[in-house]
This record gives C-alpha cells, structure tokens and sequence, in this order.
C-alpha cells in the first residue's frame, strides 16, 4: 500500500516538475479595428467607442503614466509631456520641451490615438506601443530612467499589489510595458463631428465641406487618411519643393537616421491630423505655429499648390471637425 | 517470502523506477500539440497573408484615391504571425529548431525587405497620385491662361506633354516614355506649375513599377515555404522521438505489469504450497493421532484378552490348588504321609505353573506393548545352552533322549540377551519332549557362526495339523490334537515374541503325526560380539 502511495506521490512531483511556466508575452500586437467605412469617396474611417481593454490595467497604466518615479530623476512623468487636457502634448511648445529639458529636438507627438498608428515617433523606428516606451524612457534628455532594471526596482514596492490585482503576475519590464501601452491604446477620441459625419449623424457646414473637398481634391488626403487621418504611411517631407528655409540640423533628415538609406532623407511618418486643432505647433521641429501656416507650408511643398486664403480658411475649418471627445469630454471648447 | 518473489519484487521495483524515469522523458519530450497547431496555423497564415499584401499593393496601386488602413492591417497580422513563427513549438529537437530559426530569420529578412518596399511604395504611390491629379488641373489652368495672352503655340506644348506623359503612364513602352521625356525637357522651367508635376508623374511611375515588380517578385512565400518545410521535418522528428518514448514508457508499463503480476502469482503459489504443507503436516499428525489410538485401542484390547484368557487359563490350576487346600483342610489330619504329599505336589505344581504362566503372560504383554527391550550381555552360548539343557532334563525326566550336535565357532563370549535366549530354548526343547512320545527322540542343533546362532529343535512326535499353523503363534492358541496334553497355550506365542525382540527369525515345518522342526536364527547383537 506504501508503496502505491510513494508512486502516485513520485508521479504528481514529476509532473509538477514538467510544468514550466509558459514563456510571458505581454505584448499586444496593434491591430486597427476593422475597417467600417473605406470607400474612394471618403478614404476615413470613424475611431470606434470603445477599444476593449482591460479597466483594471488602464487604469495602473494611467498611474504609472502619471508617476514621476517611471524617471531616472523621480521628476518626470511621461503625462508631463503629454497633458491630456492639452491635446496629449506639450501645450505651446515646438519641442518635446519638458520644462527641464529645453531642448528636446523633437515636437512631441500627440498620445492620443496612438493606437491606431502604424509606427512611433517621427521616423517611424517603434512598430508596437510598447517598443516606443523604450524611446522617451531611456532617453537621457527626456526620462532618463536607467535602465529597465532600475525602473522595475524601483516600482516593485510601490506597484507589485497592483499589478498583480491586474492580473500580471508582478512587476516586471514586460508587465510595465503592457500596463503602460495598454493605458495609452486607451486615449482615443471618438465622436469628433467629422466621425458623425462619417456615420451619419452630423453635417459639415458649408466652410467645412468646402474644406472637405478640397482636402481631398487638392491632395491632402492621399496621404492623410485612414483611421487616423494620417499615420498609416512614411512620406518625404518637401515633395515639390525644399520644405526647410533654414539650415538643416540632424533631426530634419528625419528616417534615414533609422536605415541609414540616402532615399530615406526628410522621409517622416506622416502624422495623424486627429485633434490637430489642439496641438499646435506643428511638424516635427515645431515650425508652424498655426494650422493656417501649416495648411498653407504643407500645400506648397507637398502638393505643389498654392492655397488662398478662402482655401486655407476652409481646410481649416474642416481640420477642427477632427476634434474628438475623450472619457465624453472634447478635447476643444465647441465653438459659440 | 521466497528468493524468487524477492527479486520479482525487486525487479518490479527498478521497472518501476525505470517507468518513472521513462515517463519524466516522454514528457519532456510530449509534442505541445496546441503550440504544434498554433505553429502550424501560424505556417498556413504567411502564404494567405503575402497573397493579402499583394493583393492590397496592387489594389492600391490601382485606386484612384490612396487609402493604406488595410495594408496596414495585414502588415499587423503579418507581424504578428511572424512573432509567432519566432516562437517555435517547445517540444522541437535542438539541432532542427536551430536549422528552423535560420528559415524563419530568413523569411524575416525577405519580409522585411518587401515591407521596406511597400513602404516606399505607399510614399510613391501618394506622390503620383497627387501629381496625376494635378498635372491634367494644371495644364488646362496654364493652357488656358497661355491662350488668353495669345501663345496657342506654348499652350499646345503644354497639351502634348499632357498626353505624352499620360500615354507613357497609361502604356509604358520605351518608346512612350522617350516621347514623354522628350516633351517634359522642351517643357521651359518657367512652367512650375506643370513641369515639376510631369516630372513626378514620369519619375514615379516608372519608380513604382520597379517597385511592384521587386514586391511582387520577393520570395516571401518561398521563404515561408522553406520554414513550413524544415517545420514538417522538426516536427515529424519530434513526435517520432516523443512516440519512442512513450512506447518506452508502455513497455516500462508492460514490464512493470507482468512482473507485479509475476509477483502476485508467485506469493499466492507459495502461500498455496505453504498451505499444502500445513496441511500435510496436519495430516501427518492426525495420522499419528489415529495410529496412537489405535495403539491405544489394540493395547487394551489385548489387556481385556489377556484378562480374559489368563483369568480362564488361572482357573484350572487355582481349582486344583483350591480343592487339595480344601481336602487337606478337612482331610489332611486323617491322611497318610504319601497321600498328604500327593496334595501338597499338586498345590505346589499347580502355584508354579500360576507363576510360569504369569512369567509368560507378562512377558508376551511387553511385548506386545512394545516394552520388552532387548539386553544384551556378553555370555558363553554353550554353557547357557547346557544350563537350559540341565533345567529341561530336570523337568522331562533323565530317561528321555536328548541329540546335541554342536557346529561352527566357539562363541564362548557373544552378546545375547539370555533371559530371551533361554524363553526360546526352553519353550521348544520342552514342547518337543512335550508332544513326542516318550521313548523317541529330540534332536538340539546348535550352529554358530560370526554373526549369531542357529538352533534347531527336531521331535518325532504328533506334528502340528495344518490348520492350526496360522495361529501357532498366538497365546492361549493350542493345537487342535494337543488338547489331551497339557499346556498353557504360551509357549511358543513366548517363542515368537523373543525372538522377534531378538531381531531373530523363526520357522516351522512340521508333519501331523511324524513331527515337528523349529528353525530359529538369532543374531549376535551387532558389534559387541
């Protein structure tokens, strides 16, 4: 009988002892929702209400993107450079100018609607959320923040009960990346007029649609459309003319950074133009500090057009119906 | 617990171990079967996602308004399948997942590279559009306006670019293409607003075809090909390996099943055999039990028989005895000397026949009972012989003829048991005298060699009848014919016993009416002669 027992006992150690953990994987592989609307007339389509994340993990995302303690300094946040109640960027800065660190080379990029973006950052280097996290972490102008290590040594104590009511099994460089990643595919803005519109439910006035129009006939929206208006592509930054009136710097020759290819000179990935309306200044060094000046640089040297001031003042118009609401609030006040 | 169920057990115990240890190595080597088709979809993907890919570059390429959000959805799902294709199912050999890995880095590389093309090729598919939409727009604006200030000339050329370049985009052969060239370089670089667009529209095309073409072409699906085959080889090796070992672990199983049945079947067959034993030994006792009781039966019957037959043989000789004390007591004071010693004979003969036969009753009850023991002591055989002689011819009476002849050895010091000895010679001399007629003879033989004696007792007297000779032996047995002669009916039942006691052997050949011989061979008692 003793014996019997000791042989069921053996047999449960080994298999207990075969039972690797499986390999973790908390990567999230950026998926675009289904397309809803993709026809030659309107080349867009509406961002969707809800994504389906998990609550619980947005909402540790949302603290650690609000945690100074993410830096090398204790001092920076990632929400610092990217205010939620300023369109998800800098308000008023060309740079990624967090108040200590002047001179970042960079515009920052809104956090809203990343996740429907095909790549991150201006040359495109970062294919998921959670690769990009390294970029403005690790960068010693920005956070700073060491080492991946570091950053879990120093959050272990502080987050490990929460990660783990999330459902990671701890704090780790994974589970911070996809706590993090998770809470920024959060930021969509659904509800813009023109997704309304899209669906139905609104109509452009008469200066939006002209806008409308000549967005697409003039040439905008062949490379600015899709989900997110943009950020589907890379493109060459001057097409029909030199689009810098200024001496070149190293950041302006944009991708060919990444692959090193001459082909890949002033080739940027194209940004969204969702919410573009509050996050001035524009383009990746800041140059255009109003969406006329930029409407009007981007005509000029990407389409080889030249706009009035009726055209500008139309696409304009229809540039601020891209405005969307995040958590039922808009990002922009509705105009009286 | 035998030797043999002990190593059966043993054996059972390191098949055990062994099915333990087998069984530790075909999990180790289980074939994941969800990661295997997770794998295995994961294969079936890269073919249906590049076709995808090329579908929506060609689609794109041929749409009039760009529209990328469905490229880019295949390039997540490629992206993602090709993670998983980077992380191979657990259960793969070392050496194959290695050789698997090289063919999915190589895949990886391809795909790469044809993600880089169609990178530029949405870029390039951008500018060209734009620019197709804006040359037409802006010819006929600059025609226009050329006509108005009277240059029909400048306009025309204008017109022929147009249609040049839109003949080498719509049908690109050398010769369009040269014209259209051909038609941009006269074009004056004062017209911004169309030269740089034909440019483009030239230059793109011609870019984007390459770069469809080099799209098209990449061996992705070769690539993924290769992989799905070095899979099919990994796989089949692992499940081969994982199959042999697990028919290791049935053959453990086996092994460990026929050896515990081994084991149960030897315990059970020596508990069988131990029972068998128990209950032979129990057999054995009860026959002993019942053989003792039958002693025990046997004995008191002879008890009872001797009791019976002793108390009848005592009568006759108590009667005599009683009735002489009788007639003395009443007689005997008027009764001559002769005649009161005729009564006090008859008293004293019958008490020492009472007592002989007492001897004998006595003697052939030990026997029976198994406690008359020999004892042997070292004598001279003739002279016991000629004291029982002496004892005989005292009884008989000197006027009756007595044969001794002497043979063989000495035998002056033998070991014998004389008291049984002289039972033997005793009964038989006087039973010879006894059943003889007085005037014949009685012949004695003596014969002794190293290992005993022979004595042979010869009377011519009235034989023994032949019906009587089964029951020679048995006491209080007479002879039919002997009935007027007196006798116990102990003699020779004396005979047998003591002899028998003696290790001896005695036979008797006899002839009613001419008479009888008694062979009796007894032997030294071994050792001490």
């Amino acid at each position: 009988m003793g014996e019997g027992w000791s042989f069921v006992a053996a047999l449960a150690l080994l298999a207990a002892a075969c039972q690797t953990p499986p390999e973790e994987d908390w990567r999230v592989h950026r998926r675009l929702p289904p397309g809803q609307l993709a026809s030659p007339e309107h080349p867009f389509e509406p961002i969707p209400q809800d994504l389906g994340l998990d609550p619980e993990r947005v909402e540790l995302g949302r603290r650690l993107f609000e945690d100074p303690r993410l830096s090398g300094g204790g001092d920076v946040a990632c929400v610092d450079c990217h205010a939620l109640d300023e369109g998800g960027v800098v308000p008023g800065e060309a740079r990624s100018n967090h108040p200590l660190n002047e001179t970042g080379p960079y515009n920052v990029p809104t956090v809203f609607n990343v996740a429907f973006n095909f790549r991150y950052n201006w040359q495109g280097p970062f294919e998921t959320l959670e690769e990009h996290l390294g970029g403005p972490m690790m960068n010693e102008n920005v956070m700073d923040a060491g080492s991946w290590d570091a950053v879990v040594a120093r959050l272990r104590v502080p987050y490990d009960g929460a990660f783990r009511s999330a459902g990671y099994p701890g704090v780790s460089e994974g589970t911070l990346k996809s706590a993090l990643a998770t809470y920024q595919r959060s930021l969509i803005t659904p509800d813009a007029r023109f997704d309304r519109f899209l669906r139905g439910e609104a109509e452009l006035d008469a200066l939006e649609a002209e806008g409308y129009a000549l967005f697409r006939d003039v040439g905008c929206a062949t490379c600015h459309q899709g989900i997110n208006v943009g950020g589907n592509l890379y493109q060459r930054y001057g097409v029909m003319a030199d689009a810098f009136d200024r001496e070149l710097t190293e950041r302006d020759y944009g991708r060919m950074l990444i692959t090193g290819r001459d082909e890949d000179a002033h080739v940027f990935r194209v940004p969204s133009l969702r919410n573009v309306e509050v996050t001035a200044p524009y383009f990746h060094d800041g140059s255009a500090p109003t969406l006329e000046a930029a409407v009007r640089h981007m005509s000029r040297v990407q389409l080889g057009a030249v706009l009035d001031d009726g055209e500008v003042r139309a696409i304009v118009a229809f540039l601020r119906t891209l405005t969307g609401e995040h958590e039922g609030v808009p990002l922009a006040p509705e105009p009286p | 617990m035998t030797r043999s169920s002990r190593t059966l057990g043993l054996a059972a115990l390191l098949t055990a171990v062994a099915l333990l240890a087998a069984l530790a190595s075909a999990w180790a080597a289980e074939v994941d079967l969800d990661a295997h088709e997770a794998y295995a979809r994961a294969l079936r993907r890269t073919q249906e996602l590049d076709a995808r890919m090329d579908e929506e570059v060609a689609r794109s390429r041929l749409r009039l308004v760009t529209h990328y959000d469905d490229l880019v959805r295949v390039w997540d799902e490629t992206s993602e399948n090709r993670a998983a294709l980077e992380r191979p199912p657990p259960h793969l050999d070392a050496e194959l997942r290695a050789r698997l890995m090289t063919a999915v880095t190589r895949y990886g590389e391809t795909l790469d590279e044809k993600r880089a093309l169609v990178e530029r090729f949405k870029s390039d598919q951008a500018v060209l559009r734009n620019a197709m939409r804006a040359l037409p727009r802006n010819v006929a604006r600059r025609s226009e306006a050329l006509r108005q200030v009277g240059d029909p000339g400048a306009a025309e050329e204008l017109d022929a670019l147009l249609r040049a370049v839109l003949l080498a985009v719509v049908a690109p052969s050398d010769t369009h293409v040269r014209a259209a060239r051909g038609a941009l370089a006269r074009t004056p670089p004062s017209e911004a607003l169309v030269a740089p667009h034909a440019r483009l529209v030239l230059e793109r095309t011609e870019r984007l075809e390459q770069t469809v073409g080099r799209v098209m072409t990449l061996p992705v699906s070769q690539r993924a090909e290769a992989v799905r085959e070095v899979y099919g080889v990994a796989h089949a090796a692992a499940t081969d390996r994982a199959e042999a070992r697990w028919l290791l672990v049935y053959a453990f199983g086996l092994g460990l099943l026929a050896l515990g049945a081994g084991y149960i079947i030897v315990r059970m067959s020596e508990a069988a055999a131990a029972l068998r034993d128990t209950k032979a030994k129990l057999e054995v006792a009860l026959t002993e039990i019942e053989l003792e009781r039958d002693r025990e039966a046997e004995l008191a019957r002879l008890k009872s028989r001797f009791v019976s037959m002793t108390s009848h043989e005592f009568r006759t000789p108590l009667s005599v005895i009683l009735s002489s004390a009788e007639l003395f007591e009443a007689y005997g004071e008027r009764w001559d000397r002769a005649k009161r010693a005729t009564h006090l004979d008859r008293i004293q003969g019958s008490a020492k026949a009472m007592s002989r036969m007492l001897d004998d009753v006595l003697l052939i009850g030990r026997a029976e009972s198994g406690m008359l023991e020999l004892k042997a002591r070292p004598l001279s055989l003739p002279a016991l012989i000629d004291s029982v002689v002496e004892e005989v011819r005292a009884v008989v009476g000197p006027e009756r003829a007595l044969e001794i002849t002497r043979r063989g050895t000495e035998a002056e010091r033998v070991w014998l048991d004389d008291k049984l000895l002289r039972h033997v010679l005793t009964n038989l001399l006087s039973n010879a005298f006894k059943y003889s007629p007085d005037e014949s003879a009685v012949d004695l033989l003596v014969e002794t060699d190293a290992e005993g004696v022979r004595l042979e007792v010869r009377d011519r007297g009235i034989g023994i009848p032949e019906a009587d000779r089964a029951h020679l032996f048995e006491a209080f047995h007479r002879g039919s014919n002997a009935s007027r002669i007196p006798g116990t009916g102990l003699g020779l039942a004396v005979v047998q016993r003591s002899v028998e006691v003696h290790r001896g052997t005695l036979e008797v050949e006899s002839e009613e009416g001419r008479g009888t011989t008694f062979r009796v061979r007894v032997p030294f008692v071994e050792g001490e002669t």
